[in-house]
């Protein structure tokens, strides 16, 4: 009788979803079956892409590099805006998937002769398992795991997943409870709680935040952010403002003006962080790595692909030998 | 905010081609020669919860 089963609380991430007997959690990729709890889409990626690291976006780490990136469908996130809401907001059951273990996830990296892997896309920590146990295996193999996430995770998965973990680039939607609520059915205080324990845990990281019109581009909610990011996590951590593009249920938005990405850097190089970037809008100076001691472009980008790099394989600035926060080698 | 040289605009013409192209090729690639001799799991047991 299905009245008989037992309620299973997933504790992977802060939502603690209760499903009864064939329940799934807000994620929709995790399932109560007999009591116990499944992971429906582990080995099952619905995105197989090799990436250059410059997309994820990761600026500081292995310029130039090639990422092979994964997904699976779902997320635990629901944002109005979702650039990739075709697979995230989706339950696997409806998305074309291959049939890979991390073990040949592993095997194709090196056969693409990539030097990272980037768990991205949708949300890495929804298929946690998954991630945890290709990341193990390609660790042992020399390869950097990357993490493209919300991090609205619990601490204990996270401080698990963090030792197999190389690199970071956590979203954070905006500085803003009532906006994780309405916009992204989820809540601020977990992801901020997740970047510090990344910060403890020594994962390099990088910041993005997408600026979606009218929505969450106040200057205030921005100063308020970067002078968090200041004093919790240093000056030096790399900032990308990234532009947003009409999508999933904000079709009726304009795309970000590029004045508010702009008055956004400006905002964060004032609170004082010294790497602040634009994303999505190819053909910007605010692409480019500046040294904060000589003012020099050291690394020069078009789009995904580096033109010129002047950082040092031991992470200095090649002209006036500043060191440059990051992961050169 | 730096002006577009005709030059850049070009590569980004091609990074956008490139972008598209590779990644399909890419896909299709993935979709006839990916294979695994591994069986993978129907469902693969979570970590992290319980039972109530």
């Amino acid at each position: 009788m299905i009245s008989s089963g037992k309620i299973v609380q997933c504790k992977l991430c802060p939502k603690e979803c209760k499903l009864p007997q064939g329940g799934r959690g807000d994620c929709r990729v995790r399932v109560n079956i007999g009591n116990k709890l499944y992971s429906l889409v582990y080995g099952k990626p619905c995105a197989v892409h090799v990436d250059p690291i410059e997309k994820k976006p990761m600026f500081h780490f292995l310029p130039g590099a090639r990422a092979f990136s994964i997904a699976t469908a779902g997320c635990n996130l629901h944002c109005k805006f979702c650039q990739n809401w075709e697979i995230s907001q989706t339950p696997p059951e409806e998305t074309s998937n291959y049939n890979l273990s991390p073990q040949d996830i592993v095997n194709e990296t090196l056969l693409s002769k990539c030097e990272t892997i980037a768990y991205t896309y949708s949300d890495p920590m929804i298929y946690f398992e998954y991630t945890y146990d290709t990341a193990v295996i390609a660790k042992t193999k020399g390869i950097r795991n990357i993490l493209v996430t919300a991090s609205y995770i619990n601490p204990e998965p996270l401080r698990k997943l963090c030792k197999v973990v190389h690199g970071a680039n956590v979203d954070i939607k905006a500085f803003d409870e009532k906006f994780y609520q309405n916009v992204c059915s989820a809540r601020l205080k977990p992801v901020l709680d997740a970047l510090l324990i990344y910060k403890e845990e020594g994962v390099f990281v990088e910041i993005t935040n997408l600026l979606v019109s009218t929505l969450n581009d106040d200057p205030k909610i921005i100063k308020k952010m970067c002078d968090w990011i200041v004093k919790e996590l240093g000056d030096d951590i790399p900032m990308h403002f990234s532009r947003f593009w009409p999508m999933y249920q904000l079709k009726n938005l304009p795309p970000t003006p590029v004045s508010t990405l702009m008055q956004a850097r400006d905002i964060a190089l004032n609170c004082g962080l010294r790497y602040v970037y634009v994303g999505n809008v190819p053909g910007l100076e605010a692409e480019n790595t500046y040294c904060p001691n000589c003012h020099n472009c050291i690394i020069k980008r078009i789009g995904f692909s580096v033109e010129n790099n002047l950082v040092t394989a031991n992470g200095k600035c090649s002209i006036c030998g500043y060191s440059i926060k990051g992961v050169w080698t | 905010m730096e002006k577009i040289t005709r030059r850049y605009f070009y590569k980004i013409i091609l990074n956008i081609i490139g972008f598209f192209t590779i990644g399909s090729a890419f896909i299709k690639l993935n979709k006839k020669s990916i294979s695994s001799d591994t069986i993978v799991e129907k469902y693969k047991e979570a970590m992290y919860y319980k039972v109530i």
